[in-house]
């Protein structure tokens, strides 16, 4: 009997998200830009679920739209945030019951999330990540922090510094010190 | 009627595409009711924190280029977070934010580093090289689990005690001729008392024991390491059972989780004693047990189930554990092993790995008086279909089941396993590189019956066709919430041997098209066997296999490939068949299958 029970729970509730994500609530950005978005897809953001849950589903979904207000939504950065959740929102929950589902963290990021994040303007990339980081998304925050770890593999410190715009701000004795403190990993054999 | 419509008109306004956002136009809303809510929702948000700024571009638009990489502390740490240890150290000096962070992301380290963390340290003396690691380890401040390979020292103590105040676990091995400073062990016990909850003490079992030694050090600080609930220590001598027993009486009401590495010999005999004083821990969850006797040849008798008599009135909280015999320890009494524990019967996961020939294992009927049981692990090199004939009688409640064993396994492995109603995990090893009688019946069986099932993986020789796979497929798609994985290894049959080239060879995904079109939830990983190509691959996956029992000699009864036997078959092939290849070390080909297959997979 039990058995049966949570069985047929869990389907039901899968029904009851597929439902819920036809109805379209608004987000509007920083900007003013106002864009819809699947329920249970924008409930992906743990902010947004957070206002959800105590506004009340009827509320949020016949008022004016719900306003992120961080400088990192912008109109671009929302789009891009929308397409992930909208892409996401059905992914089978982790399992911490197996041991290989917790190794996530070292997992390569799958074949869609690659070219999701491979943005060529790179402002848009840090808005999506400090964007996703207000919003409370955490597998998007992962997925562009991977990215940005992937990209700075094996680089040396300039490279690193002119990828990502990054101002050397030691002065030259406290950066000598560093190499030479670290010296063994710069050797050549 | 008119209802319906509306209704229908609804639906058909609201529906738009469902990837791409659309913007909407801007409309006047008028519901004040609501508008309050919010505005209330968004004081009461105010109050709590403060709106939060992530990138330092927003504080000035006109100083800062928004291409540039500013993120706040906690972000930026987060992002770092994903970086080797390798990296890291190379992007040091990138900046000072950097310099402050990188290493706040290091949570667990062995002491030395590995060697191969970059080519140039491969020529460095030891001393040099555990300077190096020492300067690593003072960087990382939120070090939680750390493994000191050699035998502690003050030097890396001192580091320790000096930069990572967050340890939870320490793994350390003790060397009694060179005692470590006591101010800088009480300084290390004093700074991580709040944090530290595991300590794996290695003994170094040659050296005479005394109270330089890893368990009279837990003793003398007790009184620091109060949140100490989990501990692992090796026993080899009577001397050090009276450590133990020291112990036992001081940290009783401490531990919940304890392993015992017991190494028998001449100076060490007193099996019963041992038993005694492990059931003094009165609230003990779990325990690891591992017995051998190091005395050469001399077998040693263990009075088993007088021990699991005594651990099951004395410890009512002892619900998991793990029990491994290996060499030269022989169970007193007629009764095999699983009949000698069936007095635990609170126990809810049992582990028996038999590393050593002439001990029984029993049948699983032994198990029936533990109610709770639903995690199950056995490891017998002579296991074969009929323990498993009745499993469903035995333990019904399992959830998770591990059978690795020596023999030769078929179908009704799967069939009578796959009575078992609540079972989520079933793992099943054989011997590598031998096809086992098992293939789509079984599989299928499996998957129509046990419901809850999410994870099996077949590490054996499976012979499986795309019947398999469609019926994975219609696994993974009755419950679409979550998630599903296989993992099976599968031997070419000869007629889809159409070239002798490997790389001409249909790779898994052309052989069986359905591979690529796997729902979200599921996952396959498989693996080839390939016989004759990946010699090396092939010796060490065996060699590797057959450590686990230790086999020696064939095993008698003749069901089984004896693993001399499977040695010579492998090397014949192995000569026979790579003739023809230029490279005969490829290893076996290792293909995943995720979620979004929409390319090709590499092999991993």
């Amino acid at each position: 009997m039990a058995d049966n029970a949570d069985h047929i729970d869990g389907d039901d509730n899968e029904d009851v998200r597929a439902q819920q994500n036809l109805i379209k609530i608004k987000l509007k950005s920083s900007e003013g830009g106002i864009y819809e978005c699947g329920l249970t897809a924008a409930k992906m953001s743990d902010l947004v679920k957070n206002m959800v849950e105590s506004l009340g589903t009827d509320a949020v979904v016949t008022t004016e739209p719900i306003i992120l207000g961080n400088e990192a939504v912008t109109d671009a950065a929302l789009k891009k945030i929308i397409e992930w959740v909208e892409f996401h929102w059905d992914d089978p929950p982790v399992d911490h019951d197996f041991e290989d589902e917790k190794d996530r963290r070292n997992e390569e990021l799958s074949h869609w999330d690659k070219q999701f994040i491979d943005v060529d303007d790179q402002a848009l990339l840090f808005d999506v990540i400090a964007a996703a980081n207000y919003m409370d998304i955490k597998g998007l925050v992962e997925v562009g922090a991977k990215h940005i770890c992937s990209k700075i593999r094996g680089k040396s410190c300039q490279e690193v510094r002119e990828m990502l715009k990054i101002t050397n701000d030691f002065t030259a004795e406290e950066e000598d010190a560093i190499h030479k403190e670290n010296a063994w990993i710069y050797a050549k054999d | 009627m008119g209802a319906c419509v509306g209704k229908n008109s609804h639906l058909k306004h609201g529906k738009h595409e469902p990837y791409l956002p659309v913007p909407v136009k801007h409309r006047n809303y008028n519901n004040n009711n609501t508008n309050h809510m919010i505005a209330k929702f968004r004081e009461s948000q105010t109050d709590r924190t403060l709106p939060k700024i992530y990138r330092l571009s927003y504080l000035s638009r006109q100083d800062f280029d928004p291409r540039s990489f500013d993120f706040t502390d906690e972000l930026c740490q987060h992002i770092l977070g994903y970086l080797s240890l390798e990296d890291r150290l190379r992007l040091e000096c990138v900046c000072i934010q950097w310099q402050r962070l990188i290493f706040n992301g290091v949570q667990e380290l062995h002491y030395p580093l590995p060697r191969g963390l970059c080519p140039a340290v491969q020529g460095m003396a030891d001393k040099q090289w555990l300077w190096v690691s020492r300067q690593v380890l003072r960087k990382c401040h939120e070090l939680t689990k750390i493994n000191l390979v050699p035998t502690a020292d003050t030097d890396v103590l001192s580091v320790l005690a000096k930069h990572c105040h967050r340890l939870e676990e320490i793994e350390w091995r003790f060397d009694n001729l060179r005692p470590v400073r006591r101010e800088v062990l009480s300084k290390l016990c004093d700074e991580c008392a709040d944090s530290l909850t595991k300590v794996r003490i290695k003994e170094l079992c040659e050296r005479e024991f005394n109270s330089e030694s890893g368990l009279s050090i837990l003793i003398v600080y007790s009184e620091y390491l109060s949140n100490v609930t989990h501990v692992s220590v090796a026993l080899d001598s009577d001397k050090c059972l009276k450590y133990f027993q020291l112990f036992a009486d001081i940290y009783s009401e401490r531990i919940a989780e304890l392993e015992l590495q017991l190494k028998f010999s001449s100076e060490y005999c007193l099996v019963g004693d041992t038993f005694a004083y492990v059931s003094l821990f009165r609230r003990l969850r779990a325990l690891h047990l591992t017995l051998e006797s190091v005395s050469n040849g001399q077998t040693l008798d263990v009075e088993l189930s007088a021990g699991a008599q005594l651990l099951a009135t004395q410890c009512p909280l002892l619900t998991r554990v793990t029990i491994e015999l290996r060499d030269n320890i022989r169970v007193t009494g007629d009764q095999p092993v699983l009949a000698s524990l069936s007095s635990l019967t609170n126990l809810q996961a049992l582990e028996v790995r038999i590393r050593t020939d002439g001990i029984e294992l029993g049948t699983l009927d032994a198990l029936k008086p533990m109610v709770k049981l639903h995690q199950l692990s056995l490891t017998y090199g002579a296991l074969t279909d009929w323990h498993t004939r009745d499993i469903a009688d035995s333990c019904a409640q399992l959830s998770r089941l591990t059978l690795k064993t020596g023999q030769r396994l078929s179908d009704e492995t799967l069939y009578s396993v796959s009575r078992l109603p609540r079972l989520k995990d079933f793992r099943l090893y054989c011997q590598p590189y031998v096809t086992q009688d098992i293939g789509d019946a079984g599989v299928c069986h499996m998957v129509a019956n046990c419901h809850r099932l999410q994870h099996m993986a077949l590490e054996c020789g499976v012979k499986c066709s795309e019947v398999t796979f469609l019926a994975l497929i219609g696994w993974a798609n009755k419950r679409k919430h979550l998630s599903h994985r296989f993992s099976f290894s599968w031997e070419r049959p000869d007629e889809c041997n159409t070239s002798r080239d490997p790389n001409a060879r249909l790779p898994a995904h052309e052989l069986w098209p359905d591979l690529l079109r796997l729902p979200q939830n599921l996952t396959v990983v498989c693996r080839e066997y390939f016989v004759g190509k990946c010699g090396t691959g092939m010796a060490t996956a065996i060699e590797r296999y057959r450590r686990l029992f230790k086999w020696s000699a064939p095993v008698a009864n003749g069901v089984v490939v004896g693993a001399d036997q499977l040695d010579s078959r492998c090397i014949n092939r192995e000569s026979v068949r790579s003739v023809g290849h230029t490279n005969p070390q490829t290893p076996p080909v290792y293909y995943k299958f995720a979620r979004y297959p929409d390319v090709v997979p590499q092999p991993l």
